[in-house]
């Protein structure tokens, strides 16, 4: 389905010498979606990127860009024909030009010297650089050196945004706070845009669809909650966040495992493995003389401040993690009651 | 090489004071650098100082300081024509074969100027090959081969390639990303090579050219081959014509002020560019984006077969037919391994020589910028400007009235071949050193390293590939080194230089062209490993 | 550094050092470069001769060779142009380690003269020569002599064509036709004798005219002859010399003669190539030996034979082409006075002729 896709890829493939960098790959997406692609060093994502921007040629398959064939099947346009908008890890701002000159650097053609001006006057603006036209870029702070490199991108009014792990060179301190900014300037401006990024965290917070990526193909396409709550594979759900696996048996919606019975979806049945995520396990101290429910002894405790994670074994044997609000600590060897509130869900036993 | 980027921290380490063990050294190197320019002082004001004034103000004193500003004006912009297209065809295109052209290209700085002078008169000259082959096509007189314009062609094939060396490095040292960036925002190759790369180049573009520059202004073999009157040649003609040498010291001061002025221009020109090492951005696994000639690649191998035409395989050929023709007529081989043995044993003294004496010059640059320091590196390109002879003179001076016990040893000589190249030198460390991060020194000095350990054990072995380069250079350009080999080299000791001399300057082609085949083939190894060392790299 | 060192090393230790039998005095020299190596560097020592030579080694090698040979003084010399040298040896002073001062030209004899730097020598070596071809102080004397002449494309002229004064060329009939080397040492010799016999006005007149002529200028006489050969230009202004070397190398149809001046005109000045001992000299009996063998007749053979140049010893045959020096007119000048080069320079300047 393609309403109004503003990237498509068909069946792309790309190998550098005996390497398979992109199998087959599939994707769309639509216009004013941020797409993250998500995956371990190696898996294909820059390549991709680079693919749809035209630095790479593919083996094989199509790209489209806003309905137009880019690449594959005979087509081959030059990157600087394509109207894509590039924000780079390191930024490669011209350290030889101004702020204002590097964000005019691509407007041309039809924006004659006024028209010109204006646009760049708006695209600061809206990256919230005002004042800063006639700075050099080394006069400017990280952040702001980022701002003027999506700035730059987004003044020839590109068909997508490709950025390349954008906040990697980012303290982490102002990560957080660069990727809220840097999402609402690229919703205001009404931008598609596709990002690539290791950081699992990024991707869930920062874009509107998440495609996994192993080893070149992509494994699941899906938006953030559904992919950290319904991951396709074992491996997805190990790669998107904390997860717990316990063997069990499921029938009809219904697991029987260490944590008793537990209702959970996918369509295995029998022996499975399934997975619940930290917040999915709640604890309590038990009352005096209680023994009933699931007991376990707690092994470790991370406090975050906002949240702790709890490592405990259970008496059955498994080991799991538990996320808890900042509440009562606990102290390890404490023992405590596991329950279980939630949904997991089950993969096929390897 | 020195690449403009933008620092996202920046480190105020230049406020350090340096240690002795770094600022000593380059004290001393200083001292050393200005040795001639004593001599000079000394000389041009022995008798008074209304005779400097006469002399500097003559007329004619006055045109040959123009004639000579445009020389190198032409040279300098020439050699940036032809080395900066060969740099990027042979770095950011799919160029075919590109890997021997860049050694190809690089090639020509081992042809001595007086060589190739003199090879460039008996092709092109009024009784040259050319004029020979074209007479019977009707062709009466070439245009003039003599002059400005032969002098800057003879100047310019001979030293582009300092030029085309230092953009090299500065290509592959740059950040692919910004050619990717400017091309995603709409320019085309061509466009992005004038809008991006280009300036991107500067400062690589302006150390090269400060060489050529400076080069043009102390070779004397062209400019008197091919009878143009700049002040090399002024200079030279006072020393043999005329047995005062106040006048003539008179003339080079006034050199000194010429490059002074030079030196000026290249700060001014290097102007807002930071010394910031190329960011280290994404390791890219794919090199940068290669741009596809298409059509273009057939101009473009024209361009490239022909400078190498003029600049290489001519001289080699026309050697190749001197030597044949003399052998044919009898003559003797004259395989001069002895004299080979000396060129290069002393010339490998002077590479390390220069290279040890830049290493604390380019530490205090890079590390500890101030006012001292841009003024010790300022000091060290006199000694490059001056012609040999003048160099000579002054260290005869100084030797054998002050240092009797060096006099007439190899040690004077190789210490006038590294104050005479010691800029070469001196730019390639300082461009290495730009490359070796400040953090990396740091950590070494957080774990309790002082500081000259950590410039032997850290900084120097990261710089290696940068500061042998600078090396090579010295070695190739003391290898051809002539004046200075002759007034102070020891007694006996023949280069394969000054054996060229013992034959051309009597005419005797025949027996000239072995020993410069052979000075141009010992020059070609170490220039073959600098150029793909770089490959490596 | 050091690697590098090492390689350059190996590569030619690899190369080998080979003696490869050569007559030349630049294989000598560089056989005995052995002891050069070290960067002690040679120093000389008891029964060494140090001679500094403006004369090119090709040429005066071979005779140096013979005066070791028959001597056993080992002479260790430093080759180089005769200015640069003369230049030198004023620098190096009191501390001057050259024993002996073989130049190219007088001029530069009497410059260092001088500077008081040379020391009288032996009234027999002096009494060989003719006095116009020492220095009337004693401190130098002329060891071989070359005239200069017009040399003339046979082809094109023929002796009658041309006048018999230096001043005829100044006619613009010969216009395009002439070539010369103003920054050569013979030439400038020559200015500075027509400066002396006629007059600085006179001189400055004939440069001006042939300036007028449009003369094609060249380095030195290697190339002006051959420039005459080759037709490029009709006459040249040369030393006499270097046409025997041409005939020997391309036998007799060469076609360019050389052409002597006539009635005592400074165009048909004779310059000689001299010798004179270093006040500083270490060892002056051994340089007076030496300066005694070139003048003897071995010596002033080899210069006639070998290097076609005039003998100035009495009794010496000459090669059978050369004009003998009693039948060449010259003019009447003291050649210590060709020593103001100064003066000619400037008046070259100020023609524009340099």
């Amino acid at each position: 389905m393609s309403r109004q896709a503003m990237i498509r890829l068909l069946g792309v493939s790309k190998s550098f010498g005996a390497t398979k960098a992109v199998r087959d790959l599939d994707l769309e997406l639509a216009k004013g979606k941020i797409l993250a692609l998500l995956g371990p060093s190696g898996c294909g994502k820059t390549t991709t990127l680079r693919l749809l921007a035209g630095f790479e040629s593919p083996d094989a398959g199509k790209i489209e860009i806003a309905g137009r064939p880019v690449a594959g099947h005979g087509a081959s346009l030059a990157p600087e024909k394509r109207r894509v908008g590039m924000v780079f890890q390191d930024y490669a701002l011209f350290s030889h030009l101004t702020v204002a000159k590097n964000v005019a650097y691509g407007l041309k053609g039809s924006f004659g010297g006024k028209k010109r001006g204006a646009r760049v006057a708006e695209v600061l603006g809206l990256a919230r650089l005002d004042g800063l036209e006639g700075r050099m870029p080394h006069e400017l702070s990280g952040g702001q050196q980022q701002r003027v490199a999506l700035a730059r991108a987004l003044a020839p009014e590109p068909a997508v945004v490709l950025l390349d792990e954008p906040f990697s060179n980012l303290d982490a301190a102002l990560r957080a706070q660069m990727r809220s900014e840097m999402r609402e300037i690229l919703k205001a401006a009404g931008a598609t845009a596709v990002f690539v990024t290791h950081d699992q965290a990024e991707a869930l917070s920062f874009a509107d669809e998440v495609a996994v990526m192993f080893d070149g193909k992509i494994v699941q396409l899906a938006p953030p909650e559904v992919l950290y709550h319904r991951p396709a594979t074992r491996a997805v759900a190990e790669f998107v966040g904390e997860a717990n696996f316990v063997p069990g048996t499921a029938k009809g919606g219904r697991l029987r495992c260490a944590l008793g019975e537990v209702p959970a979806c996918g369509e295995c049945i029998g022996n499975v493995e399934a997975m619940l995520r930290p917040e999915a396990l709640h604890l309590r101290v038990p009352a005096n003389g209680e023994d009933d429910g699931v007991g376990a002894t707690v092994i470790a405790r991370e406090f975050y401040g906002h949240d702790q994670l709890v490592k405990l074994r259970l008496d059955s044997g498994p080991i799991l993690c538990s996320r808890l609000g900042g509440g009562p600590g606990f102290k390890p060897g404490e023992r405590v009651l596991v329950e279980t509130r939630g949904t997991a869900v089950v993969f096929p036993k390897v | 090489m020195i690449a403009a980027g933008r620092k996202p921290r920046s480190r105020t380490s230049a406020r350090l004071r340096p240690p002795v063990a770094v600022w000593l050294p380059a004290l001393l190197v200083a001292a050393a650098m200005s040795l001639p320019l004593v001599y000079l002082v000394f000389r041009a004001l022995e008798n008074g100082p209304s005779e400097v004034v006469e002399v500097a103000f003559r007329g004619k004193t006055l045109a040959v300081l123009a004639r000579s500003f445009a020389l190198a004006a032409i040279v300098t912009a020439a050699s940036l024509a032809v080395a900066v297209p060969l740099a990027w065809l042979t770095v950011r295109t799919d160029l075919p074969g590109r890997r021997a052209w860049a050694i190809l290209a690089a090639l020509p700085l081992v042809v001595p100027s007086y060589v190739g002078g003199f090879v460039l008169v008996s092709v092109l000259g009024p009784r040259g090959f050319a004029q020979g082959a074209l007479s019977p096509l009707g062709v009466e007189r070439l245009p003039e081969i003599y002059g400005l314009h032969g002098a800057a062609l003879a100047l310019t094939l001979f030293s582009y390639p300092y030029v085309f060396l230092t953009v090299r490095g500065a290509l592959r040292g740059m950040d692919p990303a910004l050619e990717e960036a400017s091309r995603s925002l709409g320019s085309g190759a061509l466009a992005t090579f004038f809008r991006v790369t280009l300036p991107q180049l500067k400062p690589a573009m302006v150390a090269g050219a400060l060489l050529v520059a400076l080069y043009s202004l102390s070779d004397f073999g062209a400019v008197s081959l091919l009878q143009f009157d700049s002040f090399s040649r002024e200079i030279y003609t006072q020393y043999r014509s005329a047995f005062d040498r106040t006048p003539a010291a008179i003339l080079a001061l006034m050199l000194v002020a010429l490059t002074a002025a030079i030196l000026a221009l290249e700060a001014r020109a290097r102007g807002r560019a930071r010394y910031h090492r190329s960011t280290v951005g994404t390791a890219h696994p794919h090199g940068g984006r290669i741009v596809t000639l298409g059509r273009w690649r057939w101009p473009a191998l024209l361009f490239c077969s022909g400078v190498v035409l003029l600049a290489l395989v001519v001289p080699v050929g026309v050697l190749v037919f001197w030597l044949s023709r003399g052998l044919a007529a009898g003559e003797p081989l004259r395989l001069l391994w002895g004299a080979a043995f000396n060129s290069v044993y002393v010339s490998g003294l002077a590479a390390g020589t220069a290279a040890l004496a830049a290493l604390p010059v380019a530490v205090l640059a890079v590390r500890y910028r101030g006012r001292a320091s841009g003024f010790v590196e300022r000091l060290s390109y006199l000694g490059y400007a001056l012609p040999g002879i003048v160099l000579a003179l002054a260290l005869v001076f100084f030797g054998a009235n002050f240092a009797p016990g060096l006099y007439g040893t190899l040690v004077l000589l190789v210490f006038a071949y590294a104050v005479h190249f010691l800029p070469q030198a001196v730019g390639a460390t300082r461009a290495a050193l730009l490359q070796v991060r400040p953090s990396v020194e740091e950590a070494a000095r957080g774990l309790g390293r002082g500081p000259v350990r950590v410039v032997t054990t850290i900084t120097a072995p990261l710089a290696a590939s940068g500061i042998l380069a600078g090396a090579a250079l010295v070695f190739l350009t003391a290898m051809k080194e002539l004046p200075a080999t002759l007034l102070l080299a020891p007694l006996g000791f023949d280069t394969l230089a000054t054996s060229l001399w013992t034959a051309t300057s009597e005419g005797f082609f025949a027996r000239a062209a072995a020993p410069a085949l052979l000075l141009i083939l010992v020059s070609a190894l170490p220039m073959y490993l600098l150029v793909i060392r770089e490959r490596a790299q | 550094m050091a690697p590098l060192v090492l390689l350059a090393a190996l590569v030619t230790v690899g190369c080998g050092q080979q003696e490869s039998g050569g007559e030349s005095a630049s294989e000598e020299a560089s056989t005995s470069q052995g002891e050069t190596t070290s960067p002690g560097g040679s120093v000389a020592d008891e029964g060494t001769l140090v001679v500094y030579s403006g004369r090119n080694e090709e040429l005066v090698g071979p005779i140096i060779e013979r005066f070791e040979a028959e001597t056993g003084i080992d002479v260790e010399v430093r080759y180089g142009d005769t200015a640069e040298l003369a230049a030198t040896i004023l620098e190096e002073g009191e501390n001057s380690p050259a024993d002996v001062f073989l130049s190219q030209d007088a001029g530069a004899l009497g410059a260092v003269a001088d500077r008081g730097l040379l020391s009288p020598l032996p009234e027999g070596a002096l009494g060989q020569v003719d006095e116009r071809f020492r220095s009337p102080e004693g401190e130098w004397v002329g060891v071989s002599g070359r005239a200069r002449v017009v040399a003339y494309n046979t082809e094109a002229l023929s002796e009658g064509d041309l006048p018999d004064s230096i001043f005829g060329f100044t006619e613009p009939q010969w216009e395009g036709r002439i070539g010369w080397a103003p920054t050569n040492g013979s030439f400038q010799a020559f200015v500075t004798a027509l400066r002396v016999i006629e007059g600085e006005g006179e001189a400055r007149q004939w440069l001006e005219g042939i300036q007028a002529n449009a003369p094609r200028v060249y380095e030195n006489n290697i190339a002006i002859l051959e420039a005459v050969a080759s037709r490029e230009v009709d006459i040249g202004l040369v030393n006499h010399y270097y046409l025997f070397r041409k005939l020997e190398e391309q036998g007799d149809g060469f076609p360019a003669r050389n052409y002597y001046l006539k009635n005592g005109d400074p165009g048909a000045l004779v310059n000689v190539a001299g010798v004179g001992i270093l006040r500083t000299a270490e060892h002056p009996e051994v340089a007076r030996r030496f300066v005694e063998f070139l003048l003897s007749e071995e010596a002033q053979r080899y210069f006639a034979d070998e290097t076609f140049e005039y003998p100035l010893v009495d009794g010496v045959p000459i090669n059978e082409n050369l004009v003998p020096l009693s039948e060449i007119e010259t003019p009447n000048i003291d050649l210590s006075n060709l020593d103001d080069l100064e003066g000619t320079l400037d008046l070259l300047r100020e023609t524009g002729v340099l």
